[in-house]
């Protein structure tokens, strides 16, 4: 699903946002990256997502060589993906119904589908009732909800979460990383980034620790498989 | 795998999706409109001045070439007939008419109206008799001063004038009032465009974090850059059409004044064809779409 080899990417002369990662990440997968603050865990979600391009290394998601994309190409990859945020990134001109639809309508699915299908994940993630109100309306934990039925949209193959619980109170959380527990085991690749001691206490799984740009693999010796072996 | 090719939608989803960018910002979108309608509404008067001058020099020109001729007082009646039938004898003229001194006098009294008690105490003896001789319009100059200098010569004229002097020179005249209506409709239209581009920038930087969501959701091509290319064609189609509007009530208001105030331009005076008003309105959601354009070039390029 995942697979870079020494991808670099320079600041400065002596600084760099990333420093000969290499990663692999297999289909299925659930990987966190944690690391202190400026560490590098953004760029590197950056990078998968190609809204960061790298000066040296290779790297391949879904299929795609992010060393030769085009702007269509880009745009395709991000169709196959799910992007959560910290900061939600909803549009709060559109009830939720269409921020999550939207996603579905660029991909080229009908709006009346597009929306039954963004009414049935809206049903699942609790928001079923709201489907027509203003994100601004909701809290934090509510609309990061949203944000994820969005990256779901598209049943992506893999879904990148930048600090999904970094505004939220231990509830919110913890729902939040249930949901991404859930769409794991529905067969989607998650990679979350993130430095909520809770989420990685909670959550026994493959971890990634970064430290000033540098991937440094944890040992997995105590797993015999890299799912998901936390029960919430 | 699960690969996903950038799919159209119908027509009507951007139609909807630019009407509800307009709607969800009214303010913005009511400052685009009115800076388009201010740019076509200086466009308008600029092509409504300009053609009105046109045509009003076009109907002076086909106008024919009118000759007074005066005579020196005390010529007799025969010798009058006799001038008459020369003059009317060259092909080139169409009329002659005569006017004694008391003719051109009560003429003259008729032209004053009530004002006519000015001439009271005066003698008719002091104007001139006449004859008026009307030329076809297409007579050259040169076959003109030509007549003229015959005419001059007869011994009873004591002078001749004709009205294509102040023709030409009127036409002139207006050649320099419509070359500088035109500079400033330019100028107008260059500090207009300028506006407009920069309540566009305006626009896109408000919906900057909108299409940044769009790229992070994939979004591309028509389904990227449509609803907002449409929007500005929507706003320009509704500021020219509003400028349009405005004008007509504009010259409705100042059309009938003016024509009376000015008697020679009686029905001269006539509002835009409808295939100037296509070329406002065209001019006017040209402007929306390329400032939609150049907007999301600064805040909503893709990379
Ligand atoms: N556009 C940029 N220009 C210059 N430096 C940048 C840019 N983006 C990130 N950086 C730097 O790159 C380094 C890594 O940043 P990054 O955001 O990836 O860290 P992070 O691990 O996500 O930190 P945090 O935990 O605070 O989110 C930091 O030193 C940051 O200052
Ligand atoms: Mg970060």
């Amino acid at each position: 699903m995942i697979r870079l080899y020494k991808v670099t990417k320079r600041l400065g002369e002596h600084k760099f946002a990333l420093r000969d990662v290499t990663l692999n990440v297999a289909p299925g997968e659930f990987v966190l990256v944690t690391g202190p603050t400026g560490s590098g865990k953004s760029t590197l979600l950056k990078v998968l997502f190609g809204d960061e391009d790298f000066a040296s290394g290779r790297g391949i998601v879904n299929g795609r060589n992010l060393n030769r994309l085009d702007g269509p190409g880009l745009a395709s990859l991000r169709r196959e993906l799910g992007l959560v945020f910290q900061d939600s990134r909803l549009i709060d001109r559109l009830p939720i119904v269409d921020n999550v639809s939207l996603a579905a309508e660029v991909a080229g699915v009908p709006r009346p589908e597009a929306r039954a299908r963004a009414r049935r994940l809206l049903e699942t993630i609790g928001l079923g009732d709201h489907a027509e109100v203003s994100p601004l309306v909701l809290s934090a934990g509510e609309r990061q909800r949203v944000s994820l039925a969005r990256a779901l949209v598209n049943n992506p193959a893999l879904l990148l979460a930048d600090e999904p619980t970094g505004s939220l109170d231990p509830d919110a959380s913890n729902e939040i990383l249930d949901l991404l527990v859930e769409v794991n085991r529905g067969g989607t690749t998650v990679v979350i980034a993130t430095h909520d001691q809770e989420a990685l206490s909670l959550l026994r799984c493959r971890t990634l620790f970064m430290y000033e740009g540098r991937l440094i693999e944890e040992d997995q010796s105590g797993f015999d498989d890299t799912r998901i072996v936390a029960d919430l | 795998m699960n690969r996903r090719p950038a799919h159209g939608q119908p027509l009507a989803y951007y139609l909807r999706r630019a009407v509800d960018s307009i709607l969800a910002t009214p303010v913005i979108a009511g400052v685009t409109i009115t800076s388009i309608a201010v740019s076509v509404l200086l466009a308008g008067a600029v092509l409504l001045v300009g053609s009105n001058a046109y045509r009003l020099i076009a109907s002076w020109g086909a106008a024919g070439v009118d000759v007074s001729i005066y005579l020196n007082p005390g010529v007799d009646e025969a010798r009058i007939v006799e001038l008459k039938n020369e003059l009317g004898a060259d092909p080139a003229v169409i009329e002659v008419s005569y006017f004694s001194q008391d003719e051109a006098w009560q003429l003259l009294a008729d032209n004053l109206g009530d004002s006519a008690e000015l001439l009271d105490g005066l003698d008719a003896s002091v104007l001139p008799a006449s004859f008026e001789v009307a030329l076809g319009r297409s007579i050259e100059d040169a076959k003109l001063f030509e007549m003229l200098a015959i005419w001059q010569e007869i011994a009873e004229v004591d002078d001749v004038q004709y009205n294509r002097q102040w023709i030409d020179r009127l036409r002139n005249a207006m050649g320099i009032v419509r070359w500088v209506a035109w500079a400033l409709g330019a100028l107008a239209l260059i500090v207009s465009a300028i506006i407009v581009g920069a309540t566009f920038q305006l626009a896109a930087f408000s919906r900057r974090e909108e299409m940044e969501v769009l790229r992070l959701v994939g979004a591309v091509g028509a389904v990227y850059w449509g609803p907002v290319l449409l929007a500005g064609l929507i706003e320009g189609v509704i500021g020219s059409a509003a400028a349009i509007g405005l004008l007509v009530m504009i010259y409705q208001i100042t059309a009938a004044p003016i024509a009376t105030e000015l008697p020679m331009l009686q029905g001269t005076l006539d509002f835009l064809t409808v295939g100037q008003c296509g070329t406002l309105i065209l001019w006017g959601a040209g402007l929306g779409v390329a400032g939609s354009w150049l907007g999301m070039q600064r805040f909503g390029s893709w990379r």
